[in-house]
């Protein structure tokens, strides 16, 4: 997966850098819009993080610019104003998530890498999901853990379906509020952590063999239990 | 309310109109006065030059009737008559003048004179005669003079005068309600405009006629004073976007470094979630300033209130049932309504969401969806008077130990999300506390 990055802040740039190729990512980077335009519409990109405010060449004009050259690779516009208008404008310049700064990582690893499956979308071979003796099946709602349903209210089922979508990985509340509550809001701490809990609790019932684990100031992980 | 204030304001209540009162007030008393004047030097003279006539023609009769015996009186009473101008009745035993066809009893004697309309058989026509009488040793002799053509003045002055006096009062009345209104249709005009500015369009400007008056003028130097305040308040606008990029740059480097190294040192979340914290105390003044002076663009849509009052029941009722409280959903008339769903959706999860903080364990909170309204109500303790007023104020709680989780800002965010939608918000404390969102 090769991955576009436009931002003005070095050290931010550096840090994005490692932090993509850690996770197994390749990355071109770009410090103005210009140059981030140049790279944008000669190479291949999976991605594209663009940053709103750039030197030379506003993060608005370079999306206008390379979606009327026919390119439809994913942007994700990332803003320091968090202006309502400036979401809106990104995207509808062509923008495909918009991501306020300051933003964590994890959520960023997580929105790339929901917009590349997006754009790349197949049909899935299974409708099913698991992790160790749980599975999931979004085709009939219904969860089981060793061939025993287990009985979810909808937006239960819809929590436990995005963690799995995207388990071992650190995912944010404000994510998991958007892709279940269907609200672009920021909820707070506690609000998330007791649905959590109860879910939590009800996979223990059913002595599913993994572990929601909390990451404080961050968000959630699903992963098998070690034992 | 002040604008439906504006709307319903009477010209009666300008003070124009008061003005225009007194002016008509001070008109009557000036043309009372005039008129009276004139009456006095012109009919008024006229009517004692009659009686200082009847007065000597008295006087004269009176000398007679001390001189002449009684045959010889009446004689020269004859004469008199034949010669002036004034009219001699007279009733005795051996004769009486048959001028007239009766005499009232009710005369006065002279000096005092009384009016009495007579048929003139003569002419054929009803004469007016001033009569007075003189007692002398021969009988009660009555003088009289026709005053007919000084009656008929004075009844068409009086009318004359009567209309006058009332053509001017009501004109006076109309010119100063048609100018009171016009006037106030100015400063309604100016108050509209001072609304708009109010409400965040700080470009709205005066429109004036050049005429010079003194509403031009005014127009012009507050047209030149929004002018000052746009640009300022551009300037400030410049500064706040330019602190809130410059800060998040930095902010955002902490919280990239932080976040990797939570992944060797866990307990880097303490400082993590404070970080957070900060940011999110920032955004929340960030987008309350932005609401409060309109610079948040709305996505409408059409909301139905329902559908926002369920998902918060849902997603909060988890963190009441922790408190020991419920959530319940009342809905008697559903509620379609134009607004931002996100901003609309903030707003109703704040009021829940204070209810739960400060209801109190074992609460029931509700929420009510009835004619054109959503209510968020719970029967908790309360807040006082006091704070009740000082509620939707930023930074302010109700606790002064600031022990409760937040920034106090969600009220004021409320209020703010609700103006911005032209929406009331109305917050009361009986038997718990209730906030109640409605449209006009």
């Amino acid at each position: 997966m090769k991955l576009l990055l436009v931002e003005d802040d070095q050290q931010n740039r550096e840090f994005l850098y490692k932090a993509f190729i850690e996770q197994g990512y390749t990355l071109d980077c770009a410090e103005d819009g210009q140059q981030g335009l140049m790279l944008a519409t000669c190479e291949h990109y999976d991605a594209i993080i663009l940053d709103r405010m750039l030197p030379k060449l506003d993060g608005l004009q370079v999306l206008l610019a390379l979606r009327a050259t026919g390119k439809t690779t994913p942007v994700l516009i990332l803003s320091a104003l968090d202006k309502v208008d400036d979401r809106v404008t990104g995207l509808k310049a062509g923008g495909d998530d918009y991501l306020t700064k300051p933003f964590s990582f994890s959520e960023l690893a997580i929105r790339v890498e929901n917009l590349i499956k997006r754009h790349t979308f197949h049909a899935p071979l299974s409708t099913k999901i698991s992790l160790a003796n749980l599975s999931l099946d979004y085709s009939n709602q219904r969860v089981e853990v060793n061939t025993k349903t287990v009985n979810l209210q909808p937006k239960e089922f819809k929590l436990l379906r995005y963690l799995l979508d995207h388990q071992d990985k650190l995912v944010t509340r404000t994510l998991l509020f958007e892709s279940v509550w269907e609200y672009h809001f920021d909820p707070g701490t506690n609000v998330i952590d007791v649905h959590i809990a109860r879910l939590r609790k009800k996979l223990t019932e059913a002595s599913a063999q993994l572990e929601i684990e909390t990451v404080r100031g961050v968000g959630y992980r699903l992963k098998a239990s070690e034992s | 309310m002040y604008e439906n204030n504006l709307r319903l304001f009477d010209p009666r209540k300008s003070s124009v109109w008061r003005l225009t009162l007194a002016f008509a007030a001070i008109t009557a008393v000036t043309l009372l006065l005039a008129i009276t004047l004139i009456y006095q030097l012109l009919l008024g003279e006229q009517s004692r030059q009659v009686e200082r006539r009847l007065d000597a023609e008295k006087t004269r009769i009176e000398a007679l009737a001390s001189e002449f015996d009684k045959q010889s009186f009446f004689q020269q009473l004859d004469v008199f008559r034949s010669e002036g101008d004034i009219l001699i009745f007279w009733q005795s035993d051996y004769e009486q003048s048959q001028q007239l066809s009766f005499l009232p009893d009710n005369i006065p004697s002279l000096p005092e004179t009384v009016v009495f309309p007579v048929l003139d058989t003569g002419r054929g026509q009803i004469r007016l005669l001033t009569t007075g009488k003189v007692k002398t040793v021969y009988g009660n002799i009555v003088l009289a003079t026709a005053t007919e053509h000084l009656q008929r003045l004075i009844i068409d002055f009086k009318s004359i005068a009567s209309w006058t006096f009332i053509l001017a009062i009501a004109l006076t009345g109309l010119f100063g309600y048609l100018f009171s209104r016009r006037h106030l249709r100015r400063v309604n005009y100016f108050n509209a405009t001072a609304e708009q500015v109010q409400n965040g369009n700080l470009s709205a400007r005066l429109s004036h006629k050049d005429t010079g008056d003194e509403f031009d003028r005014l127009a012009a130097h507050i047209n030149t004073m929004l002018d000052a305040v746009e640009e300022n308040f551009a300037l400030v606008q410049g500064i706040t976007d330019n602190i809130a990029h410059d800060l998040k740059t930095p902010l955002t480097r902490l919280k990239l470094n932080l976040e990797q190294r939570l992944q060797k040192l866990p307990e880097m979340g303490y400082e993590l979630e404070q970080l957070n914290s900060i940011i999110n105390t920032f955004d929340a003044m960030l987008k309350l300033t932005r609401l409060e002076h309109g610079q948040f663009p709305l996505q409408l849509e059409t909301i139905d209130s329902s559908q926002l009052a369920n998902d918060i029941s849902e997603i909060l009722q988890p963190s009441a049932e922790q408190n020991g409280q419920s959530i319940d959903v009342a809905i008697s008339s559903p509620w379609q309504l134009s607004g931002d769903r996100n901003l609309l959706f903030q707003a109703i999860f704040n009021l829940v969401e204070n209810a739960i903080k400060y209801a109190g364990k074992g609460a029931t909170i509700k929420i009510i969806i009835a004619e054109k309204s959503i209510s968020v109500v719970d029967n908790g303790k309360g807040v006082n008077e006091h704070d009740l007023q000082q509620l939707t104020k930023r930074f302010y709680r109700s606790d002064p130990a600031r022990q409760k989780e937040g920034f106090g800002l969600g009220l004021a965010t409320v209020q703010a999300i609700c103006n911005r939608h032209s929406l009331n918000l109305f917050l009361s404390s009986e038997n718990g506390f209730c906030a109640k969102i409605t449209e006009d």
